[in-house]
């Protein structure tokens, strides 16, 4: 859907804020941009919709150089939204939403249609909001109108800068779960720009970790945390490794290692583990419920038990004692 | 209850048509300043050249330092060098929106550059052109910063316009001009009030035209999300309709000068309001002017009426420049003019004290007759000699002044000399003031610009001046509120017996000119028109209302 031809960026001072990138981004994928600040995250980003021109290499999207398409009209096929949403003050939430289908000469029937839908999928009542101004939704409800805006033209591609950046980290938490439920019925291109590293894990179908404007790794979350491409990518994620490997794998990777469940042993169980529980999840339930053993269900139908060894083995392999990590 | 009543039956249809000249000149300034500085204050604000912002926005604060007045003066200067019209309503308008420009600049400007560059980059992500960043994103945030600019110029505006009346552009300044030049309250009240109300009215319209324009301060449940006409196009609708209308009025006023079918007549601002003035005139000759005269500064008159800006004006029998402009003095055959045989008008206290300074002021008795002072001011008026050397050259020539150099000497006692803001006022002050420096030890200081007759006569009372030239007529018609005697002698018979009783001041012997009021046409129109009295005009005017 869109790829990256030994692109480069240098602004007046000459450096490079983003050297030789080259990279393929698959339609309905959710890709993450990930870097500290100055890593040429935002660059590449600005760079797929023309807000910035690259100095060389080619960007495509769909199939076409974007410097062959006319940049408003490019603008115009792909969603946009920012840190902090930028929400135009002066105008009501319905025609905020409603800017680019308009530009695109949708007629008011439609619209309007398109304001209610779209304020209903992120979950605001349409009635109640759409004549309102942003001054007068609280952060999270002016990051799920931006949200909305740039879904309203039903876009191809949507790019993502920080989106979620400014907000306490309980309503993320919540913004990141239904965006994810959204992407998952919607399949959209997303290239999501951040530097919080388990929001990228957490969203993300693949990562690409960016250093002076250099990309380091390109993979799946999984892959990244388990099997660093470098030094840099290492330090990167330092200490958050252990804990992004056990948020990105789920119970049901374990299945082969499950233990026959025996009838009589079933009772004095004070907790089960869901299948799709992450390895984190499950650890904090053997801890509180301060057993060894648990069964793994799904669908309310016992798979096997799981025991916190398999676990701590399976995250950290090789010669460890097995009771070494985690007591 | 019943004095605001009377005022109001007096002043109230000259205030109306005075406000609404006013709010017009208003109008039209700020609106053309606008549309100058909104498009120049975008630009400012989106170009990276620090230079050109600061030429730009420096030179328009420098524009904004000149006093109002001075303004007035150089734009005047200014279209005299184009021999473009110096008087009336399009050099006060000009010199109106150079004042309204910078308020209007400057808020622009900084209003743009204080919108959220955040907004502007996300306006370019969803897909808006670079037009449709200004006129969507830009100018409606920037609109409260910009109108606060429109609303102070156009405060200022309203106030600087009360000097458009100088240069007989109308409004409210008019008024207010007639009120100093006649010690009236009720004309200052009539001026002043309705120009500091105008000014709050607008204000507050603009208040609420500023809630109503920038959108979101109000709400609205908009129905209609599709790309349609926005806010700026309205905005400019409403604009062009605003020009369209003030141009149209321009036209039927007849600013622009095109066909002008009836005459128009200026007269300074003393002339309009005095006894023995327009009023009187107007009322013995049955002058029914088609449009109310024109009011500007007295020097201006001439320069109107050689420009055929106006067609009529008030003129002084001494002036120079009847003749030099070929202009011709209408007779008075009516008799509505007094004489105004010009003489010293002097404090008995202060003939008292220096009983010198009549024995010096007799000697003129006579000694100027109607030729020599209008080519005295001829000289000053024309040619650009100073009153003070063209009085002194008269003293020589009479043998009124040694004319040896005098040494300095030390001087004792004070006479203090007035004049009327005029020439020949100025030309007389200095002869009486040499005459007596150079044959006396007195220190002798001169005031010879104050507004009017009025003003002059006021200060004389009040001691504040010994000795003014005062016209015959002007004392008997004006001061003393007497009627019109066609004998000069019996005219100065009552005057010299009733300021003496009344005020304790003294007529000395005139200087032997008569200076009379004149209704001046220019000569081609009086030979055109066979004009040679004040009658033939009104027969004329009335001609042209009829066919009209």
């Amino acid at each position: 859907m869109i790829t990256f031809d030994k692109v480069s960026k240098s602004y007046t001072n000459n450096e490079l804020a983003v050297n030789m990138v080259s990279m393929e981004i698959a339609a309905g994928e959710l890709f993450v941009l990930l870097g500290t600040s100055g890593s040429g995250k935002t660059t590449l980003l600005r760079m797929i919709n023309r807000l910035e021109d690259p100095t060389s290499g080619v960007i495509t999207v769909g199939g076409r150089s974007v410097m062959e398409q006319d940049p408003v009209a490019l603008r115009r096929n792909i969603g946009y939204s920012v840190q902090g949403t930028r929400l135009f003050p002066h105008m009501t939430i319905g025609a905020n939403i409603a800017i680019t289908p308009s530009l695109l000469g949708w007629d008011n029937e439609r619209l309007v249609h398109r304001i209610n839908e779209l304020l209903e999928m992120v979950g605001l009542e349409p009635d109640q909001y759409i004549h309102r101004y942003p001054s007068e939704l609280s952060g999270g409800q002016n990051q799920r109108v931006g949200v909305a805006r740039a879904l309203a033209a039903d876009p191809p591609v949507i790019l993502m800068d920080e989106p979620f950046g400014a907000i306490d980290p309980i309503t993320r938490d919540r913004l990141q779960d239904e965006f994810l439920q959204l992407q998952a019925h919607l399949k959209k291109t997303v290239v999501f720009v951040t530097h919080d590293v388990f929001e990228a894990f957490k969203l993300g179908d693949r990562i690409a970790i960016l250093n002076e404007g250099m990309v380091q790794q390109v993979d799946t979350p999984e892959m990244i945390a388990s099997v660093p491409a470098s030094k840099f990518v290492e330090d990167f994620l330092g200490h958050n490794r252990i804990l992004l490997l056990m948020q990105n794998r789920q119970v049901g990777e374990l299945q082969e290692e499950y233990e026959p469940l025996v009838p009589t042993a079933a009772a004095g169980f004070t907790a089960t583990i869901d299948v799709k529980d992450s390895l984190a999840t499950a650890l904090e339930k053997f801890r509180s419920a301060n057993m060894r053993r648990l069964p793994v269900i799904s669908e309310s139908q016992m798979l096997g038990l799981l025991s916190v060894d398999t676990v701590t083995n399976h995250l950290i392999p090789g010669d460890c004692p097995a009771e070494g990590a985690l007591k | 209850m019943s004095a605001l009543h009377t005022f109001l039956a007096n002043y109230g249809a000259v205030i109306i048509d005075e406000t609404l000249r006013h709010i017009y000149l208003t109008v039209v300034a700020v609106v053309v300043a606008c549309l100058f500085a909104i498009p120049v204050g975008v630009a400012l604000a989106h170009t990276k050249r620090q230079v050109v912002i600061s030429v730009v926005l420096g030179s328009a604060g420098v524009l904004q330092t000149i006093p109002g007045l001075a303004m007035l003066a150089i734009i005047v200067m200014i279209f005299a060098s184009m021999k473009l019209p110096t008087i009336g309503v399009p050099p006060a308008l000009i010199a109106l929106i150079f004042y309204a420009i910078l308020p209007v600049l400057r808020n622009t400007y900084t209003g743009i550059k204080s919108v959220d560059t955040g907004l502007v980059d996300v306006g370019m992500g969803v897909g808006y052109t670079r037009w449709q960043i200004l006129t969507k994103i830009e100018l409606p945030l920037a609109m409260p910063v910009i109108m606060a600019g429109i609303r102070i110029a156009t405060v200022w505006t309203i106030g600087t316009a009360t000097l458009c009346a100088l240069i007989g552009a109308g409004g409210l300044g008019d008024l207010i001009l007639k009120g100093l030049r006649s010690i009236s309250f009720d004309y200052l009240a009539a001026g002043t009030v309705p120009a500091a109300l105008l000014a709050l009215v607008m204000d507050g319209l603009l208040a609420f035209a500023e809630l109503y324009f920038t959108p979101g301060r109000i709400r609205r449940r908009r129905k209609d999300y599709s790309a349609g006409t926005s806010l700026t196009w309205r905005g400019a609708i409403a604009i062009v309709a605003v020009l369209g209308a003030a141009f149209g009025l321009m036209l039927r006023n007849g600013f622009l000068g095109t066909s002008r079918r009836h005459y128009v007549a200026a007269f300074d601002s003393e002339f309009l309001v005095r006894q023995d003035g327009f009023p009187g005139l107007a009322r013995l000759y049955q002058l029914h002017l088609h449009t109310r005269p024109l009011q500007m500064d007295s020097g201006l008159l001439y320069q109107a009426i050689k420009q055929k800006s106006v067609d009529i004006i008030d003129g002084f029998a001494t002036d120079g420049r009847i003749k030099a402009y070929h202009l011709v003095a209408l007779k008075d055959n009516l008799h509505f003019f007094p004489p105004y045989y010009a003489a010293p008008l002097v404090r008995e206290s202060t003939l008292r004290r220096y009983p010198v300074v009549k024995t010096l002021l007799d000697r003129l008795s006579n000694r100027i007759s109607d030729t020599t002072m209008r080519s005295m001011n001829y000289a000053v008026d024309n040619q650009g000699m100073p009153a003070a050397k063209v009085a002194r050259k008269f003293l020589l020539l009479n043998h009124l002044i040694p004319s040896h150099v005098i040494p300095q000497r030390r001087r004792i006692g004070k006479i203090v000399i007035g004049g009327k803001s005029f020439t020949e006022q100025a030309v007389l002050g200095q002869i009486m003031a040499q005459l007596i420096a150079d044959n006396t030890n007195l220190r002798v200081v001169t005031h010879l610009t104050l507004g009017g007759t009025i003003i002059c006569f006021n200060a004389l009372k009040s001691g504040d001046i010994d000795i003014y030239p005062e016209y015959t007529g002007t004392g008997l018609v004006d001061i003393l509120k007497r009627k019109v005697i066609e004998n000069p002698e019996e005219v100065y018979a009552i005057d010299r017996r009733v300021f003496r009783q009344r005020y304790h001041l003294l007529w000395l012997k005139p200087f032997g000119f008569n200076n009379t009021y004149t209704i001046t046409v220019r000569g081609t129109t009086a030979t055109k028109q066979h004009l040679t009295t004040i009658s033939d005009l009104a027969h004329l005017i009335d001609e042209q209302n009829h066919t009209s």
